[in-house]
């Protein structure tokens, strides 16, 4: 981990520090220039543009919001779930997110600032947090009807959502800091279980109120009067800047009670020693294990991942056609975690691996059971809290379509980042606690793709239940693991090209 | 038979010619020092010995095995240091000497040799922490072991002196020795041109993907031999 500097200073002889957005912004644009195809860099422009193009559809979808939907309470809860997002998901990534990996960036002394805003400006890239502003941005329009105050309220909603994110990793950051302790982290599992509890146990009103407080905010300036909404927008800017000067000390106070560098979670324990595995697969199988459950950014996001969504849904009471929709998302979220540059579980052992005898197909199958074992959990846990306290009883076509989806979703995903993971490697090790699979820019595209590809049967199977059509259920579901199927065929064939091979092995340990 | 036999070897990553036209013989018994500037194709060499890189053109031949065409056989009488890495960093240095023992499908009496190794490379008291946590020079050691392990008959070590302590660099010349003695042909690339004199009785000179120099290691040693080494580097 780069040494926290909090305060300012020359850093050498003549030499003034730049600030801090300086600083973020020269990271990112060399992350940027790191983008070197050509086709990358269009790809990701574009789909830059196309994120742009949704949140401009905001202003005409606010006008044919269903008949009978309450905006204002819609807006209140949507207000909620984004700050919930704001302050969980960089949470996640171990208090925000990075664009280099530490040891990368380790000779040019990032500060804790330029971490903060390097972090903010990676935001949109998440897809969570894209959807949910675009929720919010829907709302908030169809909310004010009154015309002649567009400007207003656009600059009110980037004040909103600029004050929550920045508050959000404020908390995110001390959190990280406070589980740097062994009582910080149990006062964390106490906050958690305190949470799941007033959600199972029908407190959930209260949780409510306390979430939707924030995005009562905005319902204050309805009708859409200018005044009011200047003046909301200029105190959540003093809100956002305060928050900066919060997030700032708090991610140097959580670097400063880091211990262990760069390393995340206890590097020098002992593991105890097990017997020989029984074949050469359950050896590979025992080791890529190993390399999920002992990362700390692993073990967390799939927590989280699975956690997340099952207090979401007990908090929403779905229903069963809803449910359906769960699995796609927390299988591509899943997915993000490792899946998408799945050979990186074995880092710098990946050369030498592949220099020992043996079917280079089990180190592929060893991936796509681990993967598939990882995504069933998180769907699992994703969809307890949903089906513990769904509302109504299901009936044979509902419980199909929700089955096919988890089988779908979490095939569909698997195929897909085993494709990515053998055609696109990435060098990560996983170590540290914020560190991602693949670049910030990749991970973006990689999560717009997952979702679309497992969101899409999804939301089909979801449509099947309420629409009470059994059969198309079950012929879209034969389709997509055939599909699902010829993918990892094809997969497997590209792997057994040795050129393919060394390439994975040589990106992955590479650095 | 040479246990290790090299023929026009040639490998391109892209518009970059790393390896251009090598040939290697080296028989059993016989160390030889790979030597030369960064990027000479040292590294390269002994990936694709290793049979971790497929070679663009030429052949190489591991005790009898052609590398592309019967690369199980010829992995398996190899045992192989990377330069960089090396290592799974969540799994314990046991665990690593465990996996290769199962794929490896060495006898039962693996996890003595094992045992002795890591007692041998002062690893015994880190054997089952992370490799996550091993510093620079634990990694290489235990890398080292890794190659010994199986005791092959072509023993490849990429860089094993970088960064490692005089006890450390003690235990892998004895390796080199035993692996040697036992009629093993042993590959070292090195930067460290004293060690690579003490490893090996054979040092090739590499630069620009091309063998400029082959001569007994011995000739390199000494201020004349330092001297003579730099007018090969170019």
């Amino acid at each position: 981990m780069p040494t926290p500097v909090t305060g300012r200073g020359g850093s050498g002889r003549g030499a003034t520090t730049p600030g801090p957005w300086r600083c973020a912004w020269a990271l990112l644009s060399l992350r940027w220039r790191m983008v070197r195809k050509r086709r990358h860099r269009i790809g990701l422009a574009v789909a830059g543009l196309l994120a742009l193009s949704l949140l401009g559809l905001a202003l005409p979808l606010s006008q044919h919001l269903p008949p009978g939907a309450d905006p204002e309470t819609a807006l209140a809860l949507a207000g909620a779930i984004f700050f919930a997002v704001a302050a969980i998901a960089p949470l996640a990534a171990g208090g925000g997110y990075q664009l280099f990996p530490p040891d990368q960036v380790a000779g040019l002394a990032v500060t804790a600032p330029t971490m903060v805003r390097s972090s903010v400006l990676l935001t949109p890239l998440n897809l969570a947090w894209y959807a949910q502003t675009v929720g919010l941005v829907t709302l908030t329009f169809a909310l004010h009807t009154a015309a002649g105050a567009t400007l207003a309220l656009l600059a009110l909603i980037a004040a909103w959502v600029s004050a929550a994110t920045i508050v959000g990793q404020a908390i995110a950051w001390t959190i990280a800091g406070v589980r740097r302790s062994s009582r910080g982290r149990l006062a964390s599992w106490v906050l958690l279980a305190l949470v799941i509890g007033l959600v199972f146990f029908g407190r959930s009103q209260l949780l409510n109120s306390v979430l939707a407080g924030p995005g009562r905010l905005i319902a204050l300036t309805r009708n859409g009067q200018l005044q009011p909404a200047l003046t909301a927008a200029a105190l959540l800017t003093v809100l956002a800047w305060l928050g900066i000067k919060v997030a700032d000390r708090a991610c140097a106070w959580t670097i400063h009670r880091r211990t262990l560098g760069t390393q995340a979670g206890p590097t020098d324990q002992q593991f105890g020693r097990r017997s020989a595995p029984a074949t050469p697969y359950r050896a590979l199988l025992r080791s890529d294990r190993a390399s999920v459950w002992r990362s700390a950014p692993l073990r967390r996001g799939l927590l989280v991942l699975g956690l997340l969504p099952a207090v979401a849904a007990g908090l929403a009471r779905l229903d069963w056609p809803s449910l359906a929709l769960l699995p796609a998302f927390v299988g591509s979220g899943a997915a993000l975690l490792f899946g998408v540059n799945a050979f990186c579980l074995v880092g710098g052992g990946a050369v030498w691996l592949s220099t020992i005898p043996q079917n280079h197909r089990l180190t592929l199958y060893s991936k796509a059971q681990v993967m598939f074992e990882t995504t069933g959990l998180a769907v699992a846990v994703g969809m307890s809290g949903g089906l513990l306290r769904a509302r109504f009883s299901p009936d044979r076509i509902s419980v199909a379509a929700t089955l096919a989806s988890v089988l779908v979703a979490t095939t569909l995903v698997m195929a897909s980042c085993l494709r990515l993971s053998v055609v696109h490697p990435h060098r990560a090790d996983l170590l540290g606690s914020r560190d991602t699979p693949a670049p910030p820019g990749a991970m973006a595209l990689y999560a717009a793709r997952l979702t679309a590809l497992a969101g899409i049967p999804a939301a089909a199977f979801s449509i099947f239940a309420r629409l009470q059509v059994g059969w198309p259920v079950l012929v879209s579901a034969v389709l997509l693991l055939t599909w699902a199927g010829m993918s990892i065929r094809g997969t497997i064939r590209r792997w057994d090209d040795p050129m393919v091979r060394a390439n994975v092995a040589a990106t992955v340990a590479s650095g | 038979m040479a246990q290790v036999e090299v023929r026009g070897l040639r490998v391109r990553f892209g518009d970059v010619q790393a390896v251009c036209g090598v040939d290697l013989t080296v028989p059993g018994g016989t160390g030889v020092a790979l030597v030369g500037r960064n990027g000479a194709g040292k590294s390269t060499t002994l990936r694709v010995l290793a049979g971790a890189q497929p070679a663009t053109s030429g052949t190489v031949i591991i005790c009898g095995h052609d590398i592309e065409r019967e690369p199980e056989a010829a992995k398996a009488r190899v045992g192989y240091c990377p330069d960089v890495g090396g290592l799974i960093p969540r799994a314990t240095a046991w665990e690593h000497l465990q996996l290769a023992a199962r794929l490896r499908g060495l006898p039962a009496t693996w996890s003595d040799r094992a045992a002795e190794l890591l007692e041998r490379f002062d690893l015994a008291g880190a054997a089952d922490r992370i490799t996550a946590g091993f510093s620079h020079g634990m990694g290489r050691r235990l890398s080292v072991v890794l190659a010994a392990l199986h005791e092959p008959d072509v023993l490849l070590l990429d860089e094993p002196f970088d960064g490692v302590d005089p006890l450390g660099v003690e235990a892998t010349l004895e390796e080199i020795g035993r692996a040697r003695s036992r009629g093993a042909a042993v590959l070292v690339s090195t930067h460290l041109l004293d060690l690579a004199v003490q490893a090996c009785d054979q040092a090739v000179v590499l630069r620009r993907g091309e063998i400029v120099a082959a001569a007994p290691a011995a000739e390199l040693s000494g201020p004349h031999g330092a001297e003579h080494y730099r007018s090969l580097l170019g």
